[in-house]
């Protein structure tokens, strides 16, 4: 009876070269990242396919992050918050899943996070109050 | 206060809530919200009004059900933000005990009066004790006509029964009105994205309003002075501007963010 069989059948060559092409299509478009964009609305890093996008601005108190999350059809998640130090923002780079699924994305975050914490910790921007006064 | 997060708030909750100035200096943060120009200096607030009510850390959380199957969950972190990456992670919404009383009712409660039935409920409420919120108070921000948005606050201390104590009546009163400015000041904002990402017309904004009414195409074209074929084409780009499927969804989108 078909569907019945203890052992399914065996891949053939034309199949499995095309479950790799696939498979190296996905990791291809997961390797693909927006160019950065600076604007006044902060930093954008984003993947290609939309599913990730994360926006940081610089505030009184450190860097705003907002992370954006969408699953096409499904839901759309967002996180805003405030990192004061490089620590916990590393921290919280390295705890995201999503890395290791956008790896580029997430080497474009740390490295401008981290040079923006830098630079609001310097005297010239630690003056500046984020509303303007 | 940096003290306060690290080790937990060494006063009581009655000795904060029983200072004369307790809901003047609460309000002088709440009033400022409206203006917030963006997440940032909303989150600021946010902190210094937590602070100042006698919590340590807060979360508020926005709810959107665009349509049956498109939600929308938007989060305002003043606690560790690690929280909020392990309840997603494992799509907590659905277990969520917090959220689910948020969902029914509308007066603030403490997290021990809402009673956890199952194992995923308990999971939720030990994730968010790992995260600060040990002892919690949730404050529902319901919206009105039967719309699918509400937003939720929760309150967090570390120290283990911390809300407990008397000077809950004074800060519930402080907590609901703070969850309702946020919540109001939250969806303009998300209003705004909307209307410059989709770039919707005052006539876009007609004929949903229309649509959400209930009404025909030809009523609705008999109404704008157009022909039956020509509304139904609007509807197409409108629903394209808005990356829906239909009109019928365009049209709730647009009620659930206040644009009609």
């Amino acid at each position: 009876m078909r569907g019945c069989t203890a052992h399914p059948m065996p891949l053939s060559i034309y199949s499995a070269a095309k479950a790799v092409a696939r498979a190296t299509e996905i990791m291809k478009r997961r390797s693909r990242v927006v160019p950065l964009s600076r604007d006044a609305d902060g930093l954008t890093v984003q993947s290609a396919d939309g599913a990730i996008k994360i926006v940081l601005l610089p505030c009184a108190n450190g860097v705003h992050v907002q992370r954006v999350q969408l699953r096409i059809g499904c839901s759309r998640v967002v996180q805003s918050t405030v990192f004061s130090d490089e620590d916990s923002f590393v921290r919280w780079c390295d705890a995201d899943r999503l890395k290791f699924a956008y790896p580029l994305v997430y080497t474009q975050l740390r490295r401008n996070g981290c040079a923006l914490l830098a630079r609001t910790r310097q005297p010239e921007h630690a003056a500046i109050d984020h509303f303007g006064a | 206060v940096l003290s306060w997060l690290a080790r937990g708030n060494p006063n009581t909750l009655q000795s904060i809530t029983s200072a004369p100035d307790y809901f003047a200096r609460v309000g002088a943060v709440v009033e400022r919200f409206q203006a917030a120009p963006d997440q940032a200096a909303a989150l600021e607030l946010l902190q210094e009004a937590t602070c100042r009510m006698g919590a340590e850390v807060s979360a508020f959380v926005s709810f959107v059900r665009d349509d049956d199957a498109y939600e929308s969950y938007r989060f305002l972190l003043a606690c560790d933000p690690l929280w909020c990456f392990e309840y997603e992670e494992k799509a907590w919404f659905a277990d969520d005990p917090w959220l689910a009383y948020a969902m029914n009712h509308s007066e603030p409660v403490r997290g021990s009066d809402i009673a956890v039935s199952t194992d995923g409920q308990r999971e939720v409420v030990q994730l968010a004790e790992r995260y600060g919120f040990r002892s919690a108070v949730i404050v529902p921000a319901p919206s009105s006509g039967g719309l699918s948005r509400l937003g939720l606050l929760c309150l967090g201390s570390r120290t283990c029964g911390y809300f407990e104590g008397v000077g809950f009546t004074a800060l519930r009163v402080v907590a609901r009105s703070l969850a309702m400015e946020v919540h109001e000041w939250w969806i303009a904002q998300v209003k705004r994205e909307l209307m410059a990402e989709a770039r919707l017309t005052g006539e876009d904004l007609m004929l949903l309003a229309h649509e959400r009414q209930g009404h025909s195409t030809k009523a609705i074209a008999t109404a704008l002075s157009s022909s039956p074929s020509s509304i139904d084409s609007r509807f197409q780009r409108v629903n394209a501007k808005l990356g829906v499927a239909n009109r019928r969804a365009a049209a709730r989108l647009a009620a659930e963010y206040g644009l009609i």
